[in-house]
């Protein structure tokens, strides 16, 4: 038994005084002669044995009084797992604060099962005073829209409605916001006029789902009874947790590498976890990948696509990989991309085709009308660029380019960052000074200055020149030069090169050299994007590279290469209830409408009356999304805009099931500093399990009842009998003489 | 309209308080004031005009004593009719007075059972020597103490007066003790007359008494009674003590009130019906009554048995 006021204790000390007093009343007993005291003696020991129990009851009840009282004020109370608090009694508010978010699916809903049965016992137990509301604690953007949050949003006294709707709800494949559930909660409660208001969270509480920042700082002002529906301690989860990919080659039949991030949320190693490549609904690849415990892995496929355009892949854990599925699958768009487009800066031009500083370059990508080629180049010069936006293309690539403006310098690095390629070529007009000053953030290396080896027509030209050298068979431009033939490359006459400033290894990367060692290409990475610099030309005036047959290669897998990449690092990882916007720009006219991945209609709407505000909509499940345009014709069939097609995963953090330390969370809802528990108003009681039940008002109800049989007990007989004549009616008898 | 003579504030009236009595000078005054409230009393009794001496006619039958032939009844009626007459003979009355210390007990605004006991006694003497009868008196408490034999003498009231004061009012009570001794001395038939508060075994009392009574001698016995003894009227704890040496007895009232009430129903109820089995005159009185009205019972009583 604990204790409020323990000082209170000291009293009961008292309980010696009903002794004292039956001792000091001994003494002062009165002496009286009488003669009839044989009669006394004889009536007294008929009666002795009486006298001396109920004596002994009396001070049996005189010292429980005594002891009772003191005990009764130092407001004892005992912890139970059951029975009923004096608050209890009273009419209380209660906002049922339920998550319902992905983890609750775990073990094959046995937690959520034991969720709702909680919020039943508890209900079975309330007074038909008492007021009840229900809100869900998974997350949603700010308030679901159609109150889905707050399935019962103002107290009422039909408990059954909370039921009801517990019975009929599934865990969400959202993720969880505890925060925002129990501050809505609270709000519900301050507009109680109950005497008594509690929050009792019902959740699997993960420490993912509650950022103590979207909390109060003083507390939520109302007590937090937490019911923990866990189904053990430390529940083990495996998930994917991401995928990307990204394109290895380019062509007819691209490869693309596909990796899926799996993460185990347990204490123990998992070891060959099986991780299974879907592609447009079939099965096409599977591996095992050892995940350490608390960490994460990636298994990486490799695929090479048949046919270009969207493909919807999904990568899932086998089924039964554990406990929680929610988490066991993630859905990806890849895209193809179907055309490279490059624009060509030449920075000397010629009115002579071959004189011409791209007449090469531009005929190897595009050899003319009738071309299957998917290289689509434009070439500007430098006065017409102004009218070019860089972003529209995937490469830009600039050609004995004297220099450029200032603004388009910097769109060109907004543009390669954000995954465009660049290549410079290095000709006449290249003043290193100039290009180190202008271009220094994006050239793989500064340029020192131009290596002159000899003049074309130099007949001692051929003991001069240089010739291409080692290159970078691992790279995707070279790997094909390691095959039969490859070697042509190295018959390249190189008569002038760029020589370059040194820089501390790894900024930059050569992928192939002159033979007197040095760099012919390079490449750097910014961004997202890439740049590379070949530090010759591609016209015959500083080597013969264009008329040899490596050049043809050579030039379209560096542009496809340098080209804006099929990766999924573009695509925004979009997670269960949290707003999709389509960008209105990229959808052009006409009505659009999402179909979810069981084909159901959404119709996104403007975000604001402006004319170009996103469509928005929030999306409710997991899996790949359609983006539709519908014609104004009543027969028409939608189609599909391909590009804008997205898919929606279940938020990373919901994998992570570890819960919250009972102690941070009750300092935390009750107020106080996560650090130090003890600081808060211990308003929070983890588990309902455990209550505080207060047994002081029994006592003094006992203390009540045992002065009541003492005053009986106690008041002589004769003034009993007197009174119980008198309400009787009748006279008190005497004994007749 | 006349009262009613039982009815206790008209008694107080007609007759002394006990208390304002035992204020009055010496016992003989005392005696003197409550006999003749007794005999003021009496004439108000139904028996008022009655003979003392004549009792019946009977008509003549043989053996009867010729002298005793009423001749004007005679020569009115032509019958002879014989006049009877009560025994000529002076009573002889034995007083038997308890002296023990139970009697030395008063309540609150009660005189003492003894001092109760002396004036009725000395009441009886002085009413019983008016009438010309021999009274004698026995004073006892554990053992017989003094005892004067009977006499008609108008001076033997003095000396009945002495033993009645000589009463020293302590010690223990064996009324059987004193009531056999007295046995011893009786030869003549006569009365006896014990003043008590019967604190004695009452069965071995009555036992003698009715062998008292079966040797031909009237017994009659006042029952003096403390009203505190009856209710018990005490509050809070109390350590009694006996008046003839008891043991103490430390006991709260109210616990045992009312066992001791039935006790003492019990036990007055025990002498009562004894003296009716047993052809024994029982007068009980309580301290607060009137002596006038306990003599008066004494002689109603009397009058009934003739």
């Amino acid at each position: 038994m604990n204790f409020l006021n323990p000082l209170f204790l000291i009293g009961l000390l008292a309980a010696a005084l009903p002794i004292v007093i039956h001792l000091i009343n001994r003494r002062r007993a009165v002496r009286r002669k009488f003669p009839a005291i044989e009669f006394l003696l004889r009536s007294q020991k008929r009666l002795a044995r009486r006298l001396k129990v109920r004596q002994l009851v009396l001070l049996a009840l005189r010292v429980a009084a005594l002891l009772l009282i003191p005990l009764a004020m130092a407001r004892p109370y005992l912890i139970s797992d059951s029975g009923t608090t004096e608050a209890d009694r009273m009419p209380t508010a209660i906002v049922f604060v339920v998550d319902d978010s992905a983890s609750m699916g775990y073990n094959g809903r046995a937690v959520w099962d034991r969720a709702v049965s909680a919020v039943d016992d508890i209900i079975s137990e309330l007074r038909p005073w008492d007021r009840v509301a229900l809100v869900y604690a998974s997350d949603w953007p700010s308030g679901a829209p159609l109150g889905e949050d707050t399935p019962i949003p103002e107290l009422t006294d039909a408990h059954n409605d909370v039921s009801t709707a517990l019975s009929k709800a599934i865990p969400s494949e959202r993720g969880t916001d505890l925060a925002r559930a129990l501050r809505t909660g609270a709000e519900i409660l301050a507009a109680s006029d109950q005497p008594r208001r509690k929050l009792i969270l019902v959740s699997d509480l993960q420490k993912s789902g509650l950022d103590p920042t979207d909390l109060p700082v003083d507390g939520l002002g109302i007590p937090v009874e937490v019911v923990d529906v866990r189904d053990a301690p430390a529940q083990a989860n495996l998930a994917i947790v991401g995928a990307n990919y990204e394109q290895q080659s380019a062509g007819a039949r691209p490869e693309f590498s596909i990796s899926a991030t799996v993460a185990n949320h347990s204490d123990q190693d998992a070891s060959g976890v099986e991780v299974h490549l879907v592609i447009d609904g079939e099965d096409v690849a599977s591996g095992l990948v050892d995940v350490p415990a608390g960490k994460t892995a990636a298994q990486l496929f490799n695929h090479t696509f048949d046919r270009k355009g969207l493909h919807r892949a999904e990568l899932r854990l086998a089924r039964g990989a554990d406990a929680l599925e929610a988490d066991n699958v993630y859905f990806l768009p890849i895209h193809l991309a179907q055309r490279v487009r490059v624009l060509m800066v030449n920075g000397d031009p010629r009115s002579v085709h071959y004189q011409d500083e791209l007449y090469y370059m531009e005929r190897a990508l595009y050899p003319g009308k009738g071309s299957t080629s998917s290289i689509i180049p434009e070439i500007t010069g430098i006065d017409g660029l102004a009218s070019y936006t860089f972003a529209d293309y995937d490469v830009v690539l600039l050609a004995n380019v004297e220099k450029l403006p200032r603004a388009s310098v910097r769109e060109l690095v907004d543009f390669v960052k954000a995954g465009g390629g660049l290549l410079f070529i290095a000709g006449d007009n290249v003043n290193p000074e100039v290009y180190n000053n202008l271009f220094g953030e994006l050239l793989p290396k500064p340029i020192r200055s131009i290596k002159l080896l000899a003049r074309q027509d130099d007949p001692d030209a051929p003991l001069k020149i240089t010739r291409m050298g080692q290159m970078d068979t691992t790279h995707p431009v070279f790997k094909v030069f390691d095959l039969p033939g490859g070697e042509t490359i190295q018959a390249v006459s190189v008569y002038s090169y760029l020589l370059l400033e040194p820089t501390p290894s790894g900024e930059s990367r050569i992928l192939l050299s002159y033979t007197d060692g040095a760099p012919a290409l390079l490449e750097r990475e910014l961004g997202e994007g890439r740049s590379a610099l070949l530090t010759t030309t591609v016209d015959r005036d500083w080597s013969d590279l264009p008329i040899k047959t490596a050049f043809l290669p050579l030039s379209r897998r560096l542009v496809r290469y340098l080209a804006r990449r099929s990766t999924s690092a573009e695509a925004s990882e979009r997670v269960v209830a949290a707003k999709v916007a389509l960008d209105a720009a990229a959808l052009g006219r006409g009505r659009i409408e999402v179909r979810d991945p069981e084909g159901g209609r959404i119709v996104p709407a403007p975000e604001s009356t402006a004319p170009d505000a996103p469509l928005t909509f929030i999306p409710r499940t997991t899996g790949h999304y359609r983006v539709m345009r519908v014609p104004d014709a009543p027969d028409a069939e939608p189609s599909e805009i391909v590009e804008m097609a997205f898919a929606v995963n279940v938020a990373a953090p919901e994998a992570n099931l570890a819960p919250y330390p009972a102690d941070e969370l009750s300092a935390l809802l009750s107020g106080g500093d996560p650090d130090n528990p003890s600081a808060g108003n211990a308003t929070v009681a983890i588990d309902t399990p455990e209550k505080r039940i207060g047994v002081w008002s029994s006592l003094l109800f006992l203390v009540t009842l045992i002065l009541l049989a003492e005053t009986i007990l106690g008041t002589r007989r004769s003034v009993l009998i007197k009174l119980w004549n008198r309400v009787r009616g009748r006279s008190n008898p005497e004994l007749d003489v | 309209m006349t009262s009613d003579p039982t009815d206790s504030s008209s008694l107080r009236e007609r007759f002394l308080d006990p208390t304002v009595v035992m204020r009055m000078g010496g016992l003989l005054v005392r005696a003197r004031s409550v006999v003749e409230g007794a005999i003021a009393g009496m004439h108000r009794s139904p028996h008022k005009g009655s003979s003392v001496e004549f009792a019946e006619y009977k008509e003549y039958a043989p053996g009867d004593e010729i002298k005793h032939i009423d001749w004007k009844a005679f020569g009115k009626s032509d019958r002879y009719y014989v006049k009877q007459f009560e025994d000529e003979t002076n009573l002889r009355a034995y007083m038997v007075l308890d002296g023990s210390g139970s009697m030395n007990f008063a309540s609150e605004g009660c005189p003492t059972k003894l001092e109760y006991a002396q004036t009725l006694a000395a009441s009886f003497a002085f009413l019983m020597l008016r009438q010309g009868d021999a009274v004698g008196a026995l004073a006892f408490d554990d053992q017989p103490g003094l005892m004067l034999p009977p006499s008609s003498k108008s001076t033997h009231l003095t000396d009945i007066l002495h033993v009645l004061e000589s009463l020293p009012g302590d010690g223990r009570t064996d009324i059987a003790a004193a009531l056999q001794a007295l046995a011893e001395r009786l030869r003549r038939r006569g009365m006896l007359v014990i003043i008590s508060d019967m604190l004695d075994d009452a069965e071995r009392v009555m036992t003698i008494a009715r062998v008292m009574r079966k040797r031909r001698q009237e017994v009659a016995i006042f029952h003096i009674i403390d009203p505190a003894e009856l209710d018990l009227p005490y509050e809070g704890l109390t350590i009694f003590e006996g008046l003839e040496g008891e043991e103490d007895l430390l006991v709260d009232p109210d616990d045992i009130r009312d066992r001791y009430r039935e006790e003492m129903r019990a036990h007055l109820n025990q002498i009562e019906t004894e003296c009716r089995e047993g052809d024994i005159e029982y007068f009980r009185t309580v301290t607060t009554r009137p002596l006038e009205l306990a003599l008066m019972d004494f002689i109603v009583g009397r009058l009934q048995v003739r």
